[in-house]
């Protein structure tokens, strides 16, 4: 009996092993290839990370463009995002009526379920040409054939993308208040949006920042999305600023993600090509990471957690909060 | 607490009359209140518009034939249709032991120590990694490296080097990538269902002479179960819409003779996928046509099983637990 116990516990415990090994090899596989760009192809690091020329067949991996191309695209988005997702939550928590609330819910599910693609595929058929159209209004009638892709319409959709993440997230470390906090602002004869602006809003700022930095993660991972509305252009910075009007243009550009997509078909394994693509993944792997740890860094700060206890942190409640809340309507309880 | 509370006797210097602040105060509080439902109503409209904007496109393409049907121009999207249903099944059937093993062990078994933490922490790095780069993983892992006829398999090739004629791009190539992006969703799904478990049952169990296998096999998991079904169409429903993660994995057109066959060394090419090479590629006659086409059938699964979701858990709560939902 003694040895069957111990049995099946060794069998659960290397699932839940499986989980180290992925993200173990994941790091050691990207990671091996990544370093052949520096020591295969002798590229020096700065001129990685600080080339602004990105012609992999031309010797050229110059990976600055795609760099600031996600990081410009991520912070935009988030800076639009989350001022309109944080208010989306406090609708949700403070001020709908219960039939509001039950029905916010499933268009919530709804955003974070469209695939990707298919919100590429809006941005293009009617976010691209409408932009287009902006543009050459502004300019009096003529615009160039790349028109309306840039760095506007990336952001444009990645704002509605993660706008989701940001809200279920908020929601939840809203509604983990304790209503002690409502009431005693109500008492102090606070109006409702003094509560919540002076009360709500700074007690659940951790679970909020959580929220954002977990939207910072998916928006610069995005890939499919963003590929169809940015240009791929990888040789122009995403803001350009001239002298004459109209001072300031968002050229097509291209991300770290983007151009992962495009080149890594064509590189020959072994080249250069295919040697830098795994450096920029590299990147991208670091900064998701890094993203997380933050993360948890920021939830375990928080005063008041949605779900007390050991090892639940934020991020697990952020990603996955949608769903508890669904099986807690209808699951076991 | 104690901040708040000194903060808010905002003492101005040349104090206005009571009721001019309260009556202001009361405006704001109207306005803000207005700026938040119409904040909501706009995110409503927007869901709707997109979700009839990509019916209209395609719903003129859609028919029987074009969801069932296969041809050699690629005018209908049959194949496409069985191998996102065929590369999402394998990928729950790997998917969901490993993840309910590792959640009955966070559960049931582990105390908190190194390996816990360690756990965790790398379920949630790998839930916050980009799907792209699992992506080109998966095609160094399972395409390249385990994969047949790759010019990789020389004789000085590296050791740990599996050498056989396996799989290359292929369905199984692309389940296995799936499993570990739906990974950490799975086991954290099943964790919140096992601990959803009342622990009046585990208690009884335990009194009855059970063991520890004995409770989580005959008493944790069928009282899961219902949290547990809704949690994998969750995770099934992710995978629908996956495809960075598909494209360097999963390839593009399965052959000719492997349409609709369980084969799954073969290539194969989701309704996610198969929109992308459309779109990328666009190589097939009509590929405007056939894009909105796949477009709308996705959206329609989409909406399927995010509404029969709901439907399902409160029907399998009733059926299964023995309560109202």
């Amino acid at each position: 009996m003694r040895n069957a116990e111990w049995g099946s516990r060794s069998v659960f415990a290397v699932c839940a092993g499986i989980v180290l090994v992925a993200i173990s090899a994941i790091f050691l596989f990207v990671g091996l290839n990544a370093y052949q760009t520096f020591t295969v192809n002798h590229v020096r690091p700065q001129d990685f990370f600080f080339g602004t020329t990105w012609l992999p067949d031309d010797g050229q991996v110059g990976a600055f463009v795609l760099i600031t191309g996600s990081i410009v695209a991520t912070v935009f988005a988030v800076l639009v995002s989350t001022p309109i997702s944080v208010g989306i939550a406090l609708f949700v928590t403070e001020i709908a009526p219960v039939w509001a609330r039950q029905f916010m819910q499933p268009v919530l599910e709804l955003l974070t379920g469209i695939p990707s693609i298919i919100y590429g595929l809006i941005g293009l058929l009617v976010l691209v040409p409408l932009l287009a159209n902006i543009t050459a209004t502004l300019s009096g009638g003529f615009a160039p054939g790349a028109a309306g892709f840039g760095i506007i319409a990336a952001v444009l959709v990645l704002t509605l993308m993660i706008l989701p993440t940001i809200t279920t997230i908020s929601i939840d470390a809203l509604g983990s208040l304790p209503q002690g906090l409502r009431e005693a602002s109500l008492a102090l004869g606070a109006t409702r949006w003094q509560t919540i602006r002076r009360t709500l809003v700074p007690a659940a700022s951790s679970g909020i920042f959580t929220g954002v930095i977990l939207g910072m993660g998916r928006a610069i991972g995005e890939t499919l999305a963003v590929s169809f509305v940015i240009g791929s252009n990888s040789s122009s910075f995403p803001i350009r600023f001239t002298d004459t009007p109209p001072y300031v243009t968002f050229p097509p550009t291209s991300t770290i993600t983007v151009q992962l997509l495009f080149d890594f078909k064509e590189a020959v394994a072994g080249s250069l090509g295919y040697n830098a693509i795994w450096t920029l993944a590299f990147i991208l792997l670091t900064i998701s990471f890094l993203l997380v740890v933050v993360s948890r860094r920021v939830a375990a700060r928080g005063a008041y957690s949605a779900q007390g206890g050991s090892g639940r942190t934020g991020r697990q409640r952020g990603i996955f909060s949608s769903f508890t809340r669904a099986v807690a309507k209808g699951g076991a309880q | 607490m104690s901040a708040i509370a000194e903060r808010t006797p905002a003492v101005s210097p040349a104090p206005e009359p009571r009721a001019v602040r309260r009556d202001r105060a009361r405006r704001v509080d109207k306005v803000m209140a207005g700026v938040l439902w119409g904040l909501a109503i706009v995110l409503v409209g927007l869901l709707a518009s997109i979700i009839l904007y990509m019916l209209v496109q395609g719903l003129s393409v859609l028919s029987w034939k074009f969801i069932t049907a296969a041809d050699l121009s690629g005018q209908y999207v049959g194949p496409e249709v069985f191998n996102t249903f065929y590369i999402i099944g394998l990928a729950l059937v790997i998917c969901v032991p490993i993840a309910m093993g590792a959640a009955i062990y966070l559960v049931e078994y582990a105390k908190q120590g190194p390996f816990v933490t360690a756990v965790r922490f790398a379920t949630e790095t790998l839930a916050g990694i980009p799907s792209i780069i699992l992506g080109l993983f998966g095609f160094l892992v399972f395409v390249t490296v385990f994969g047949g006829g790759q010019p990789l398999c020389t004789p000085n090739a590296i050791p740990w080097q599996i050498c056989y004629n396996g799989f290359g791009y292929s369905r199984l190539a692309g389940s296995l990538t799936l499993v570990i992006l739906n990974l950490p969703l799975m086991v954290r799904v099943s964790e919140d269902a096992l601990r959803g478990v009342p622990n009046e049952l585990r208690e009884a169990s335990f009194a009855l002479g059970g063991n520890k296998f004995k409770t989580v096999w005959r008493v944790m998991v069928p009282t899961a179960l219902p949290a547990l079904t809704t949690g994998v169409i969750l995770t099934a429903g992710k995978m629908m819409g996956e495809t960075a993660a598909l494209i360097f994995t999963g390839g593009g057109n399965s052959p000719i003779n492997g349409w609709f066959s369980l084969n799954p060394f073969i290539p194969g090419d989701t309704l996610t996928a198969h929109l992308y090479f459309l779109k990328a590629e666009g190589t097939v006659a009509n590929a405007t046509q056939i894009a909105n086409g796949t477009a709308t059938l996705l959206i329609l699964l989409l909406l399927l099983f995010n509404l029969g979701l709901r439907y399902l858990a409160a029907a399998l709560n009733r059926r299964l637990a023995g309560r109202r939902a």
